[in-house]
């Protein structure tokens, strides 16, 4: 090794320029549709508030758990905060955020956390760090390291840009395995917890492979309940043998109701998963929404709502000095069917909130109000805003 | 240029860059600053002048205190150490406030009329905050601190009532020393710049200021990481040669952890918490301290260091370091119930420790009234670092594990406010007020709790001087066995060098302070060894007692033995002075009676002399138990027990 490599070792790191972080500036983007703060409120906080009162009638709670993928502006918390108000409830908030690498963001990032800091129920604890969702995939990973810490969670919201199931099956590193080692962490609570998905739902950003993986979870479940498989070709119009067909083709699945095929088998697939863990849990399609970002006729994106609750198996007393309680205990097979029947139906009646906003003013006129509070809140040009949302609601028809 | 000339000319300045911040702001825009100084010992000072990281973060704590918050949340994004920002809920910033700050980032306007003008004093006393906190920040280099930590931070601010946020973006510069040796003598120095923007805020009621560290220098963020320590953990595994490195890194009990430093994104070595992450903050600090402790019963002399990695040392030094309540109670608040013996300590030259009687609920602020005032109940502070809130991890247990003849802790309390009026004023350096207690326990856990620490309005830099402020006196053990500190209520504060961790050895409060320090001390020792020795004299009599009774019952277990049926009544031994007081006693009574100067050999020791008699009495009965001194004169009797005591004694 020479003389002048030896000297780099030596001056690494002591010799750093500081340089100034400029503000970012503010542009309007997709997520700050009036569509999307729609689905915050009425998906994510109303399920919220409702987990809430559900574990209050179990315990006490001191505070809201709360991990996301927030963008720079903490949209996600700023909207929570008004769950966490009218329930009297501390938020404690920690998200991942890898355009933090980048010295505006993070000036942004700062600035946002100040912010939301300072409303009333949102904890000083709150943090971003910048990391991306998939290194939590890695037990030894910073990110999982500290998501345990502030961890687990009341609600995991998984606010997704892509697909969730892009990667290919058994990569490492992917968000299947991130989410896996969430749900793992989320295990200890005995309270039901939420998970939020919002995934691209369109056949160019799901992996075929994986698409077929996830269809298959679906013929599984028809091969062991012909009931199942009756009333899946019933409410989803669908006949089993294009189902079937979908888990050897990847096209198998019709074109215009891809998201259904992707939004059924994703969510049979979790139900599953949730059946292997130790102790099991029940992943209940709570609700289920699409819209489109790419402009076509079709939805491309989903906003999926589960509720997730360990089923911690009761003590059997085998001589009979306790009670058996004929409503406790687990029939798992009449319970995974009726999660199985929750699936279908949850897919089966997805609110297409593009259309639902178009096709009633008020509610849309409500939710851009809504969004422009908070977005006036973030520092956004709110008088530019209306005219923002027309363009982009003449160019997508219905935005 | 005399001093209020030269603040004359500072407010201009200062009142200029205020409108050009309004301007921008107004604008959409941002305004440039370059930070100045014509301060030599200044621009000596930005490249920091603290030997640990907490030290940096001690100071931005203290303002947040001055700025009568209430809460402050150190969050780092440990274990990496890239960022660090400090959240306070105190008074935050205007323009004025900020170009202010920014203008003399290098210093304070507290204590000064402009200080008041700019909010940050109290309108009537310029020694409190405006919420009547006395202040700690006077004597330091201000947001200079930082510079340990980092080159480049921002200050995001507001006050109550604005509809905006103020963020100023600070880069600071690395003066060399030959820089600031060729320069004029009119000439100033570039320390930094800084960029200030203005941002519209919805939360009227909003106020206080985040620090955030960024881009930590790789230095500071080594130490927080303990890279060297784990480097040399990983060496040690490797085959070399134990003489070759010294002696061997011990890997501490509780640590963070170690992040791969090449990925920067996993843990090489996972982390060891002496708390559960599901632990509430309280319960955090709790079993921090109480793991330290608890390290007693792995090694007798349990240090911070070799228990905690530098991130864990951090919290415990900061946590000492600030204003903060104790982690269970104030010294002061110690009640009779908690098993410390009190004294109250004089203060003349020829004082003596005066023992303080407390009931079982009375505490020793109730009886020592001097005491009590400064303990600020319902100043509410809180600090969390990383979801641990902080409090000051000294606690006063009345139970100690130990064979000293002292039982239980001691505790020394004292205050002193001298009278200097008649020092000419010029000379006096203020008023001067104080309060102290020397706490005593066989052994001081953890080791670096040996010492007395000096708290100015409850914050202190300066951590525990072992030295007792250089005291001379050999009470080396004794020394060893305190923890002390002093709360310093009014003065001392002209006396800190402006790394706020040394006093000025000089100064005359400081020259006070150690005066009746070394005196209280003089009044503990003398204390202390007369409880040493009465506890020693009577552990003495005790352990005597005991022997006495041990021998004695030997000698009836034998007479037992052989009169199993209770045939004849055990017989006792009488000792006399003379032989014709023996005669009589042994006409008067069944006896057996011996002239004590004939069976006991020579001895001045009155204790031993006791002792031997006891056994003089058992070696009798014991004979007389096989019935070898039937057939003997009395003083053939006398000589024989006289004889096996004395080859006994030999």
């Amino acid at each position: 090794m020479g003389e002048e490599s030896d000297n780099d070792g030596l001056l690494e790191g002591v010799y750093q320029a500081p340089q100034h972080s400029s503000i970012l500036e503010k542009t309007f983007q997709s997520w700050h549709l009036p569509r999307k703060h729609w689905l915050r409120i009425n998906q994510w906080c109303a399920h919220t508030s409702r987990l809430v009162r559900d574990i209050r009638r179990e315990k006490d709670i001191e505070c809201l758990r709360y991990f996301s993928l927030p963008g720079d502006d903490l949209l996600d918390v700023r909207t929570l905060h008004g769950v966490c108000k009218r329930e009297k409830l501390p938020l404690i908030a920690l998200g991942l955020n890898s355009r933090m690498q980048n010295p505006e963001v993070q000036t942004e990032t700062n600035l946002s956390l100040n912010e939301v800091r300072s409303l009333d129920w949102v904890s000083a604890e709150c943090d971003v760090l910048p990391d991306r969702l998939e290194h939590v995939a890695n037990a030894d990973s910073v990110a999982f390291r500290r998501m345990r810490e502030f961890g687990p969670f009341d609600v995991v919201n998984l606010d997704l840009c892509e697909s969730f199931a892009s990667a290919e099956p058994g990569e490492s590193g992917s968000y299947y395995t991130a989410l896996n080692r969430i749900i793992d962490l989320q295990l200890v609570r005995r309270c039901p917890w939420l998970l939020f998905l919002t995934t691209r739902a369109d056949r160019d950003t799901v992996n075929p492979e994986t698409m077929k993986r996830l269809m298959r979870s679906v013929n599984d479940n028809i091969s062991e309940s012909e009931d199942f498989g009756i009333y899946l070709s019933e409410n989803m119009s669908i006949s089993l043998d294009d189902v079937r067909a979908a888990i050897d083709h990847e096209d198998g699945w019709p074109n215009d109701s891809f998201h259904s095929g992707f939004g059924l088998g994703l969510a049979k697939w979790l139900l599953r998963l949730g059946a292997g863990y130790d102790p099991p849990i029940d992943v209940e399609l709570v609700d289920c929404s699409g819209y489109r970002v790419q402009g076509g006729q079709g939805i491309d994106m989903l906003s999926l709502v589960f509720r997730v609750r360990a089923q911690f198996s009761e003590a059997t007393d085998s001589y009979g000095l306790i009670p058996v309680d004929q409503n406790k205990g687990r029939d798992s097979s009449g319970e995974m069917s009726a999660l199985g029947k929750r699936v279908v139906d949850g897919i089966a009646n997805l609110l297409d909130v593009d259309r639902h906003l178009c096709a009633d003013h008020t509610v849309c006129d409500k939710a851009k109000e809504q969004m422009k509070k908070i977005l006036k809140e973030a520092r956004y040009p709110v008088e530019e805003y209306d005219a923002w949302v027309s363009n982009r609601q003449q160019s997508n028809q219905c935005a | 240029m005399n001093a209020s000339s030269e603040n004359i000319q500072q407010a201009r300045t200062a009142e200029d860059l205020t409108k050009e911040i309004e301007v921008a702001r107004a604008d959409g825009t941002s305004t440039h600053a370059v930070l100045e100084t014509s301060d030599r010992v200044l621009a000596r000072v930005t490249d920091g002048i603290y030997r640990e990281p907490s030290s940096a973060l001690r100071e931005l704590v203290s303002n947040a205190y001055d700025a009568d918050a209430t809460n402050v949340t150190i969050s780092t994004d440990l274990p990496r150490f890239h960022r660090i920002s400090v959240s306070d809920n105190g008074a935050g910033m205007d323009e004025a406030g900020v170009a202010n700050l920014i203008l003399h980032i290098g210093g304070s306007v507290k204590r000064t009329s402009a200080g008041a003008a700019l909010h940050v004093v109290n309108d009537q006393d310029p020694n409190l905050s405006p919420g009547g906190r006395p202040l700690i920040g006077k004597i330091g280099i201000g947001l200079f601190s930082v510079a340990q930590l980092t080159r480049h931070f921002q200050i995001i601010t507001k006050r109550v009532g604005n509809r905006y946020r103020l963020i100023a973006d600070v880069t600071l510069h690395t003066y060399t020393e030959e820089e600031v040796e060729q320069a004029g003598d009119e000439e100033t120095f570039k320390t930094g710049d800084v960029e200030i923007w203005g941002v519209e805020a919805e939360d009227v009621n909003a106020h206080g200021t985040d620090i955030v560290l960024l881009d930590l220098r790789d230095q500071a963020r080594n130490i927080l990481r303990s890279r060297e320590l784990w480097i040399q953990l990983s060496e040690d595994t490797d085959e070399v040669s134990r003489d070759e490195l010294g002696p061997a890194a011990v890997r501490p009990t509780y640590h963070i952890g170690e992040v791969d430093p090449e990925t920067e994104r996993f843990i090489k070595n996972s982390a060891e918490y002496p708390w559960e992450s599901t632990d509430s903050p309280q319960d955090k600090m709790q079993k921090l301290h109480r793991r330290v402790l608890d390290e007693e019963s792995k090694t007798s002399n349990p240090e911070i260091r070799r228990s905690l990695d530098n991130y864990l040392e951090m919290i415990w030094w900061l946590a000492l370091s600030i204003p903060l309540p104790y982690i269970c109670k104030h010294p002061f608040e110690l009640s009779g119930e908690d098993g410390v013996q009190v004294f109250k300590l004089g203060n003349g030259r020829h004082s003596r420790a005066e023992d303080v009687d407390l009931e079982s609920e009375q505490t020793i602020a109730s009886q020592v009234s001097s005491l009590s005032a400064h303990i600020r109940s319902s100043d509410t502070f809180d600090v969390f670092i990383d979801g641990v809130k902080l409090a000051r991890p000294l606690t006063f247990e009345g139970k100690q594990e130990s064979t000293h003849a002292i039982e239980r802790p001691l505790i020394f309390v004292g205050s002193c406010s001298p009278d200097l009026t008649r020092i000419p004023e010029d000379q006096r350096g203020g008023d001067l007020s104080f309060d102290a207690y020397i706490f005593w326990r066989p052994k001081i856990v953890p080791k670096e709790h040996n010492g007395v620490l000096v708290r100015i309005h409850g914050a202190s830099g300066t951590l525990f001087d072992e030295t007792f402020m250089s005291y001379q006196v050999s009470e080396l053990t004794r020394l060893r066995q305190i923890t002390a500190e002093i709360f310093v209520n009014k003065g001392l504060e002209s006396a800190l060098n402006i790394d706020r961790e040394s006093f000025n050895y000089s100064h005359p409060h400081y020259q006070i302070l150690t005066r009746w320090l070394h005196q209280a001390l003089r009044q503990f020792a003398n204390k202390h060894k007369a409880l040493a020795q009465t506890a020693r004299q009577r552990r003495r009599t005790y352990e005597q007692e005991r022997q006495r009774s041990k021998i004695i019952e030997r000698a009836v277990d034998e007479w037992k033995h052989r009169y199993p049926d209770e045939e004849f009544e055990l017989p006792e031994v009488e000792f006399v002075d003379s032989d014709s007081q023996a005669e009589s006693r042994r006409r008067e009574t069944d006896r057996i009676v011996f002239v004590a100067s004939a069976v006991l050999p020579d001895s001045s020791d009155r204790s031993s002399t006791d002792v031997r008699k006891e056994k003089a009495r058992a070696v009798a009965l014991t004979l007389a138990s096989y019935g070898l001194l039937d057939n003997l004169p009395y003083d053939e009797q006398q000589r024989l027990i006289h004889a096996i005591i004395d080859i006994f004694d030999l």
